[in-house]
């Protein structure tokens, strides 16, 4: 009767707990109780609980974590690329390439008619217009650089935070098993935090035979009996002035994070953003200086554009101050337009990639880079978060708790019960007849 | 295999959201008409619009120039159809002059008409349009042309701008494509404006009398006035030239569109039958789901 009660507790157990995040459902393991010997016969003694056990499966545990963590990677990749592209709107008519357009435009428009004041308004409009874009560009991607920054600070935050609690959790486990307890609910509780942590970085783990759980980030020993590194941020200034951030563990060491939502972050921010603005840098210098190589020859002797990339690109001051500096010629004569014809010829002018493409080949290439990085990303996280649904439907499978087993179970438990009380019964009454005679 | 409670209900979340994805997704293509909204959508083709609306953009400028250019052209077959009469009259006198057979009364009035058709010659050559001289080369903002007079105020010549004079005015009309549509002062009247030199010789030779300086200046004002039809000649065939750029700009304006309109818009009919099958596919999952999460065992327990 006794392990029937104990059965019931489970059941009552599980079925409380059948909608909470990571539980594994518990399965009182019946067994026979240890015989009496006797001369002629052995007498059987019951049933009794020899253990509360957990339904686990480890391996897929393995499998289902290393995919959280590429979908980490994947999705918070995913997410920032296509904020990239929103920040690009590309294409559309008020986009950097419809600017450029325009500017080559207004060139070719003043050729027409050299002298007119008005067209020399509208090419200083446009040039302002294409600075405009390109610098709102750059402020944009460097927001979202900043963006990232405290959001990797966020993240780290959360692994460290997971981290020391995976830490007590491992002193209480320990505690619990040296007691020979299974300690399921604190595992359960582990193994939630081990998911969550996987999902933040590529962490490996075990299990050592005293139930002390230990974390290894890229071979690097995080956590264990006596290791305790939480991850710190290190922020630094290259060559260029760019700011640089990396992250470390108090032993110095720079772990490498392939994967988890921290390790997509890093590369964002260190790789794919840097790539993207001195993509716009290059872009820049190139209009800057063929513009400006053209514009010098004529009369004012002056330079369309000021700057030395994206961040500073401008319409010179001698432009932004006289309308008449413009130069469309190099005689300076009224219907001369050498200069103007050439820097609208400067539209298809291959003076990109060591004189192979031209400027707006150049912007449509990193456009189209930009596109298919941001399509890979999306079709990564959600191929990714596919498999790993499936690995959870498959582990709420072997571990979730299943209201219709339960009830099954505890009906057949409630009928094991009274029919031990039955015999109790039969028994006491056979004894009380024994004991009337 | 075995289903736990929970298995059900995250199963049904993770499905709806794909198909709440798939008709978002439909449903903003549907609003803009467009396939390609963002390099994402595909890359291959994003390129490809960003190309063709360059080209686009460029046709249209090109388009506004040869327009701009037509004008010109135009205004100057106007001018120079003027300049053909009157250098046609100067030939009609020279004749008359020749002949010894005019009076100095008759050939005073000769006289008087000549200056009037230099200055009438110098005017027209002075013709602007639309704030630009036509036939002083670059020269297209000051009166490229005078007369030049003596003390007396009589005419003795032609002056001219000379610095840049000569110059072509050129225009684009296409990638790497210039047109000229200028004629320069020794296009329309020879070196040194030498038709003017030759009308006021004949003034003179009208004044004073001389026929022999008369019929001597018969040939060279007749080669002037072929100067100028083969002037007017060389402007119209600009503007056949013009014509039939323009109809190539028209061409290839129509093909940029179809070309563009391949990479970026989206099939409307196709786009409207994936609607209605994810939206049925919806409907479907909505209604099993209710379905299914409300039995369990519990309800039939007592």
């Amino acid at each position: 009767m006794a392990a029937q009660q104990s059965v019931l507790a489970v059941i009552g157990h599980n079925v409380a707990n059948t909608n909470t995040a990571g539980y594994s459902r518990q399965v009182a393991h019946l067994v026979q109780e240890t015989p009496t010997l006797g001369v002629a016969q052995d007498y059987g003694n019951g049933v009794r609980v020899s253990g509360v056990y957990r339904q686990r499966d480890q391996v897929l545990d393995q499998e289902l974590r290393q995919d959280l963590s590429d979908l980490g990677r994947w999705e918070s990749r995913a997410g920032r690329l296509e904020m990239i592209e929103g920040i690009v709107n590309e294409p559309s008519d008020a986009s950097l390439s419809a600017a450029m357009d325009e500017f080559w435009n207004a060139w070719s428009e003043l050729s027409s008619d050299p002298d007119d004041q008005t067209r020399r308004a509208v090419v200083r409009e446009q040039g302002r217009v294409l600075t405009y874009r390109l610098q709102t560009m750059v402020t944009r991607i460097e927001q979202l650089g900043q963006d990232i920054d405290s959001e990797i600070a966020t993240r780290v935050g959360e692994f460290n935070l997971l981290l020391g609690d995976l830490r007590s959790l491992n002193t209480m486990v320990k505690e619990s098993t040296l007691q020979g307890e299974a300690a399921n609910d604190l595992r359960d509780r582990r193994d939630l935090l081990l998911d969550q942590l996987c999902q933040l970085a590529n962490v490996t783990y075990g299990e050592r035979e005293d139930g002390v759980l230990y974390l290894r980030l890229d071979h690097t020993m995080i956590l264990d009996e006596a290791q305790y590194r939480p991850l710190e941020i290190r922020r630094s200034q290259d060559a260029n002035g760019q700011r640089q951030v990396h992250i470390v563990l108090p032993t110095g060491e720079t772990p490498e994070l392939a994967s988890g939502e921290i390790g997509g972050l890093i590369e964002l921010r260190q790789q794919t953003l840097p790539e993207f603005l001195m993509d716009l840098d290059s872009l820049a210098t190139g209009l800057i200086s063929e513009v400006n190589n053209v514009h010098r020859a004529g009369p004012s002797g002056v330079d369309f554009f000021f700057g030395t990339g994206a961040r500073d690109i401008a319409v010179s001051a001698q432009v932004e101050a006289t309308l008449g500096s413009i130069n469309t010629s190099t005689s300076g004569l009224p219907g001369d337009n050498d200069i103007a014809l050439a820097i609208s010829g400067l539209r298809d002018a291959r003076v990109m990639q060591s004189g192979t493409i031209s400027l707006s080949d150049h912007w449509s290439n990193v456009v189209g880079r930009l596109g298919i990085a941001s399509r890979e990303a999306t079709f990564q996280k959600d191929s990714l978060t596919l498999t790993s649904e499936t690995l959870q439907s498959r582990r709420a499978s072997e571990s979730g708790v299943s209201l219709d087993e339960e009830l099954a179970t505890l009906l057949s438990a409630q009928q094991a019960y009274l029919a031990a009380v039955r015999i109790f019964q039969t028994a006491e009454d056979m004894m009380d007849t024994l004991m009337s005679i | 295999m075995r289903v736990s409670t929970g298995m059900l209900h995250s199963t049904a979340v993770n499905e709806l959201n794909r198909v709440w994805s798939r008709l978002q997704g439909l449903q903003s293509q549907i609003a803009t008409g467009k396939r390609v909204s963002k390099p994402s959508d595909d890359p291959i083709a994003a390129a490809g619009v960003l190309r063709v609306r360059s080209q686009q953009r460029a046709t249209e400028q090109y388009t506004r120039n040869l327009n701009e250019a037509r004008e010109f052209a135009t205004a100057s077959d106007s001018a120079l159809t003027r300049l053909v009469e009157v250098a046609d009259r100067v030939q009609t006198i020279a004749v008359q002059v020749a002949d010894a057979s005019y009076g100095p009364e008759a050939r005073a009035g000769l006289a008087a008409e000549l200056d009037g058709l230099l200055e009438e010659l110098i005017g027209l050559a002075n013709t602007e349009y639309a704030g630009k001289r036509l036939f002083g080369g670059y020269q297209t903002r000051e009166e490229p042309f005078s007369v030049t007079t003596d003390e007396k105020g009589s005419i003795i010549g032609a002056g001219l701008i000379e610095r840049g004079s000569e110059g072509r005015l050129q225009r684009q009309v296409g990638d790497n494509v210039l047109l000229t549509i200028n004629l320069t002062p020794t296009d329309l009247f020879g070196e040194d404006l030498a038709l003017f030199e030759d009308i006021v010789a004949l003034r003179d030779a009208a004044l004073s009398g001389d026929s022999d300086q008369a019929r001597s200046l018969v040939e060279p004002l007749a080669a002037g006035l072929d100067r100028l039809n083969l002037s007017q000649a060389l402007v119209g065939g600009l503007i056949s030239r013009i014509d039939g750029i323009e109809e190539w700009l028209g061409h290839l304006e129509v093909e940029l569109e179809a070309t563009r309109s391949e990479y970026q818009d989206l099939n409307m009919a196709e786009a409207a039958m994936e609607y209605q099958k994810e939206q049925s596919i919806l409907q479907a999952a909505l209604s099993t789901t209710t379905n299914l999460m409300s039995m369990s065992l519990v309800n039939y327990l007592k």
